[in-house]
């Protein structure tokens, strides 16, 4: 399937604590009119895993990458190399994957906006923003860098976080009524709701 | 304020609501769209969405807003749709009963 300019590749932490972000970004760019793109959105056991990921990374000429889960993992004192391995492969596919693939554009987001001069100084250049942990200001620079990078002429970053927060509030019982968990939602489960939701709701 | 404006059927009439606006009665589908088409366009960007009997979704049009994009790894959930274009017309009606309390 060849790159598609409507579809945005979302590499960023899974793990609970990240969660809230996630799914900002999740809803952010659905809610632009954009295709998310990730390495949850099928199960199957049969595809070696980097070669998923390559194959979707292939498919999106956006991607949003979170780098800043830098710290050490609490039961094995070791660092995650995941995103940081993903925005090479994303970034190396753009470099060294031909002509579609070099209109590839991504979006670098970590806590604060300097802090990846100390371990990752080599993607100086790129487009790195800072979400202070916060979810509306991972919309808000989602939208941004979006609009400025298609060119197409999108909702406000305060609407969309608007829209989020309202989509937040009713997420709970729109679980009950779905018999879904809140707590452990599924990416399918979830991509489910943000799309039945907006399609209702903004 | 959402910028969805909703057709529904209700009995045997069908309904053109907007969440906070007051409700309007139509004796047939094709009257409730064609007026809830000419909201959605005056309170651009918006959406319009044509409900079927159950909640579920028949039709969304944008209106200046990006039209949401399903990926391809995803098919439609009817079941999700239903509950929640449920819970959503359940809002508009509770709020109407709060309006007239």
């Amino acid at each position: 399937m060849p790159e598609d300019s409507d579809k945005v590749f979302i590499n960023c932490p899974f793990d609970k604590g990240y969660q809230p972000i996630f799914e900002a970004i999740v809803f952010s760019v659905f809610d632009l009119g954009f295709s998310v793109r990730c390495s949850l959105e099928s199960d199957d056991s049969g595809e070696v895993r980097i070669t998923k990921i390559a194959r979707i990374i292939e498919q999106c000429k956006f991607g949003v990458h979170d780098i800043s889960e830098v710290k050490l993992d609490k039961v094995n004192r070791l660092p995650r190399f995941n995103m940081p391995l993903e925005l090479g492969m994303f970034l190396g596919c753009k470099r060294f994957g031909g002509k579609i693939q070099a209109r590839k554009i991504c979006l670098i987001l970590d806590t604060e906006q300097y802090r990846y001069q100390k371990y990752i100084s080599d993607i100086a250049g790129q487009d790195i923003r800072a979400h202070g942990n916060k979810p509306e200001a991972a919309i808000v620079a989602v939208r941004n860098w979006l609009a400025s990078a298609s060119k197409r002429k999108l909702p406000g970053g305060a609407a969309i976080a608007s829209r989020w927060k309202r989509f937040i509030v009713d997420l709970p019982e729109l679980c009950i009524k779905a018999r879904l968990d809140r707590k452990d939602l599924i990416f399918k489960d979830l991509t489910d709701l943000i799309l039945a939701w907006l399609e209702n709701n903004r | 304020m959402s910028k969805t404006v909703h057709v529904f059927p209700a009995g045997t009439v069908w309904k053109v609501a907007r969440e906070g606006g007051k409700p309007t009665v139509y004796p047939t589908k094709k009257k409730a769209v064609g007026e809830a088409r000419s909201i959605s366009k005056r309170f651009a960007p918006s959406q319009l969405v044509i409900h079927g009997k159950d909640g579920h979704i028949q039709e969304v049009v944008s209106h200046g807003l990006p039209s949401i994009k399903r990926p391809p790894y995803l098919k439609k959930n009817s079941r999700i749709q239903r509950i929640v274009g449920k819970f959503t017309l359940s809002r508009l009606a509770s709020e109407r009963r709060a309006d007239r309390a």
